[in-house]
């Protein structure tokens, strides 16, 4: 494909400008934002914000992967598995989320997680490898 | 891994970060899906105010509308790229903030065969560093496009080039008035060489550099603003 004159142009400014930002110490940047009128601590927080949220989205689809691929592992494997009572499921996925943040923060969604949703969060993480239910047991 | 290894946050970290994959198999030299998040997770807010500050700059030209899209854009492929034989690969040793700046300047590009020009420029512009750019993303892989690019390249809309032409339009009359930027400018339309340009500018090494920076940092006061939805 050829590319327009133009799209060359921007290229090579793009290259330009980010090979300056590249010799640019965080220092001279700083005050850039400054004398250019911007606030960069909140710039910072917007962005690392947008960034945690597109981590926490792309994790969500990654468990939706590994949920569709155990459920299809499990149609062809049935199991007989019971889960422990409500506040014992609680207190395991809670060890669980504790013990592997970044789950947590997939399948954070800033809603309230009924005893069902809760449930079926167990059953994805036992699905997962991340619960095994005989250490559970008694 | 952390965000702050190996990081000067600018000089050479910015020249080993480009990288994108094909044909290699996703291997122990890759980060995982949970270093992407920590790393991301560890940036400062130098890093943070660095990484925006880049994706403004890479905007220009794109169908992108904000710095936060285009840089979103680059972490979702990361984090695609995970385990897969093609995309987006963050190799570990590479420092993330200049791995994804990278990422958003050659999303930005966003053909195969922008990236061999683009590339040239900033090799040579970066040349006074240490001399091992080159190297160092041919030994990252850099070489050619992700699957998603090689879908876009197929055609360069009319739309794209229409906004190539209107943001290289909006830059040039902003830069009207400074005689060694239209110098800049004009060398980089016609694809010149760092060195043609000074020499035909009559520029010395040290006008030639504060040209440059000059020329950024008028961006910076272009960018506000600009196409919101």
């Amino acid at each position: 494909m050829k590319q327009s004159k133009e799209s060359r142009e921007i290229g090579f400014i793009r290259a330009s400008a980010l090979a300056d930002l590249a010799n640019t110490s965080d220092e001279e940047i700083r005050n850039e934002y400054r004398e250019a009128g911007q606030d960069m601590v909140a710039v910072a927080k917007q962005t690392h914000d947008a960034l945690r949220n597109v981590v926490a989205a792309g994790m969500r689809t990654r468990l939706a992967s590994a949920k569709a691929a155990t459920q299809a592992l499990s149609a062809s494997r049935p199991t007989n598995r019971v889960r422990p009572a409500i506040e014992r499921l609680k207190e395991i996925v809670a060890e669980t989320f504790m013990r592997e943040p970044k789950i947590a923060m997939a399948f954070r969604d800033g809603k309230k997680q009924t005893d069902e949703d809760l449930a079926t969060v167990y059953d994805d993480l036992v699905g997962m490898g991340l619960i095994k239910p005989e250490d559970h047991d008694g | 891994m952390s965000a702050n290894a190996g990081n000067s946050a600018h000089t050479n970290d910015e020249t080993k970060g480009g990288h994108v994959t094909t044909g290699k198999s996703p291997d122990h030299g890759y980060a995982t899906a949970e270093e992407i998040s920590e790393a991301i997770e560890s940036l400062t807010e130098a890093e943070l105010g660095r990484i925006h500050r880049a994706a403004q700059y890479a905007l220009f030209g794109t169908e992108y509308t904000d710095p936060l899209e285009l840089l979103g854009e680059a972490v979702q492929r990361t984090l695609e790229g995970v385990g897969m034989k093609g995309g987006r690969h963050w190799p570990r040793e590479v420092h993330f903030v200049a791995y994804i700046i990278r990422t958003m300047q050659s999303i930005a590009d966003g053909s195969s065969s922008s990236i061999p020009q683009s590339r040239t420029a900033y090799l040579e512009t970066m040349a006074g560093c240490d001399g091992d750019a080159e190297l160092a993303l041919a030994q990252e892989g850099f070489s050619s496009p992700d699957v998603v690019e090689q879908a876009l390249e197929v055609e360069e809309t009319n739309e794209r080039q229409a906004r190539a032409a209107a943001d290289a339009s909006l830059i040039e009359d902003h830069f009207a008035n400074d005689e060694e930027i239209q110098f800049l400018i004009m060398g980089d339309k016609d694809g010149m060489k760092p060195d043609e340009i000074r020499a035909a500018s009559g520029m010395t090494q040290t006008a030639y550099n504060t040209a440059r920076r000059r020329f950024r940092r008028g961006l910076n006061t272009l960018m506000p603003g600009r196409r919101k939805a």
